[in-house]
């Protein structure tokens, strides 16, 4: 979810999806240039999983993905 | 007052590299700083920080850059490439570059969407003047970005 998006910016996105009880589980990982620290913190706080802040190599992708459990440790290379 | 420290010429460099690097092509095909561009980009985004520092970021860049640019990031075929798609990767790329630019600026602030302008027609930059400029060559092809700083921010700075 990137952060800078028309209509609903990714920060709104992420607690709607928590707010909708089938979704609430889903994975979410926020992607964007937004860098300051409350920013952060209140993507984490309304229900990101991740963030990640661009530019980024596919390695640091890859990286988060592994923390979060969807692909196997040490599997970027 | 104090004027807020802006980026220079090299913060906005290690932001390209950064960006270029991560997302178009690699070390190989790094941008590299020229004196100056010949003409002006015919192809431009704008992004729009407003907060603790208010002005704008352009990147710019040649029809022929946008096409090569817009293939590397969306990983399609230049010929495949619709006005929608060069539009969505040079917005982007003004998007990666601005807001890297704004994490460098005094905040809180935000950031808007991208403008972009296909067709050599000048964004509309409201009550600013360019304060950094950083013509590259890429591909052969120039690229330029540009650093607009409010016109209000500058009379505050200097009072």
């Amino acid at each position: 979810v990137d952060w800078n998006m028309p209509e609903m910016n990714g920060l709104e996105f992420v607690m709607a999806v928590r707010a909708e009880p089938r979704l609430r589980s889903m994975t979410l990982m926020m992607v964007t240039t937004e860098s300051e620290q409350s920013q952060i913190v209140r993507a984490l706080a309304a229900g990101a999983h991740e963030y990640v802040i661009k530019p980024f190599t596919p390695d640091a992708i890859a990286e988060k993905l592994a923390l979060l459990g969807l692909v196997p440790a040490g599997s970027t290379s | 007052v104090t004027s807020p420290v802006l980026p220079d010429t090299y913060d906005v460099e290690q932001i390209v590299g950064e960006v270029f690097g991560s997302f178009l092509g690699g070390d190989d095909t790094m941008p590299i700083p020229v004196a100056s561009s010949e003409g002006d980009p015919t192809v431009a985004a704008s992004v729009s920080i407003t907060g603790g520092w208010s002005g704008h970021v352009v990147f710019g860049c040649s029809e022929s850059a946008s096409r090569i640019a817009a293939a590397h990031l969306l990983m399609m075929s230049e010929d495949d490439l619709a006005d929608a798609d060069i539009a969505d990767a040079v917005g982007e790329l003004a998007n990666m570059i601005g807001g890297n630019i704004k994490s460098l600026l005094p905040g809180p602030s935000a950031l808007t969407l991208p403008l972009v302008s296909l067709g050599g027609a000048a964004l509309h930059l409201p009550s600013s003047t360019e304060a950094v400029r950083l013509d590259l060559t890429w591909q052969g092809q120039p690229v330029r970005v540009s650093v607009w700083a409010s016109t209000a921010d500058a009379q505050e700075g200097t009072a």
